[in-house]
């Protein structure tokens, strides 16, 4: 288990044992009601005074990294209600499938890394883009369990991959590189 | 909104694209464009590119009345959905693109539909894979040139 993920269970058990003024953190809460159902995930956060700011900075930076991926669903979800020739150029809506493929790969990336944005192409795919410090990635999505992708490093060294079957496991190069960008 | 009715016809459109034409297609905010301002590469479809064929429009022939009318009908179907601008490209330019054997890649044919004469197509040359077409994608819209209005897109 990473440090990061310790350090979020100490965080959360402080808050549940301690009974001391703090800070109430509300910020997943706000975005939840647009971007998903209220859970026990989305609650707010009671932070006890004793912790040490660094703890919190790294809370906080974790809390951002929950509403960025919160935003990003959101964004994908939202190409549900595209309706046809939403482009002008007799664009298709993607498939509800294209939708969960995307959100299911997603939710399966590590945590901290530079989070993609997310494009929809008129032929229905839904795509997860990096474009910075001179990589780029594209990651597309159809419906169909698989993926397909090509990346290109800050050398320019090219990877690519076709019919990619979508699992817990995501392809080591791949990953490696996206770990590679600046957050 | 009702979408508005264009019917336009030019006549005298030649069938042959020169070398040196420019090619426009339209692009919307928030759709095709990422949080720098810059176009996605989504906004040009693999499966276009492979079958149906990207849609431009020849900047020599076609109507303002025409773009204007594309423009009007795509704001209207969904709210927050707005112009960001026009992207040019010169034919030669396309043809300049390359696959991975360093072959010409794509290819631009002039495809008149009953509105607009001057409605072309960019093709994939080759039947290539979905990560080549993101390749070849990537390549198309880092050579657009970017102008926001139509006067600027037609002059």
């Amino acid at each position: 288990m990473s440090n990061e993920i310790l350090e979020r269970q100490s965080l959360y058990s402080q808050t549940s044992s301690q009974r001391v003024p703090g800070l109430i953190v509300s910020s997943t809460l706000a975005f939840a009601t647009l971007a998903a159902p209220l859970s026990l995930n989305n609650l707010p956060t009671y932070i006890p005074p004793n912790v040490s700011s660094e703890l919190i900075g790294k809370f906080f930076a974790i809390e951002q990294e929950n509403v960025d991926k919160q935003k990003l669903l959101y964004t994908i979800r939202s190409y549900s209600t595209y309706e046809k020739n939403w482009d002008g150029y007799e664009g298709v809506p993607p498939k509800n499938k294209t939708i969960s493929d995307t959100t299911h790969f997603l939710k399966h990336l590590p945590d901290n890394i530079k989070l993609p944005y997310a494009g929809l192409s008129g032929d229905g795919e839904i795509n997860l883009f990096w474009d910075k410090d001179s990589i780029y990635i594209d990651i597309g999505f159809l419906g169909n369990n698989k993926f397909s992708y090509y990346a290109r490093d800050n050398s320019g060294k090219e990877i690519s991959g076709d019919d990619i079957v979508i699992s817990d496991t995501l392809p080591t190069e791949l990953i490696n590189l996206i770990k590679t960008i600046s957050i | 909104m009702s979408e508005v009715e264009s019917i336009i016809t030019i006549s005298s459109v030649p069938g042959v694209i020169e070398k040196d034409e420019i090619l426009i297609r339209i692009f919307y905010h928030p759709d095709h464009i990422d949080e720098l301002g810059n176009i996605k590469a989504s906004a040009i479809p693999s499966d276009d590119l492979k079958s149906r064929g990207v849609s431009v429009d020849r900047k020599s022939y076609v109507e303002k009345r025409y773009i204007e009318t594309n423009i009007q009908n795509s704001v209207a179907r969904k709210e927050e959905r707005n112009l960001a601008g026009f992207g040019l490209i010169s034919h030669e330019t396309v043809l300049g693109i390359l696959d991975v054997k360093n072959s010409t890649a794509l290819h631009v044919k002039s495809d008149p539909i009953s509105n607009n004469q001057a409605h072309a197509i960019i093709l994939a040359k080759n039947n290539y894979l979905r990560s080549e077409l993101k390749k070849l994608r990537k390549d198309l819209v880092d050579k657009f040139k970017s102008v926001k209005s139509i006067e600027e897109a037609l002059s």
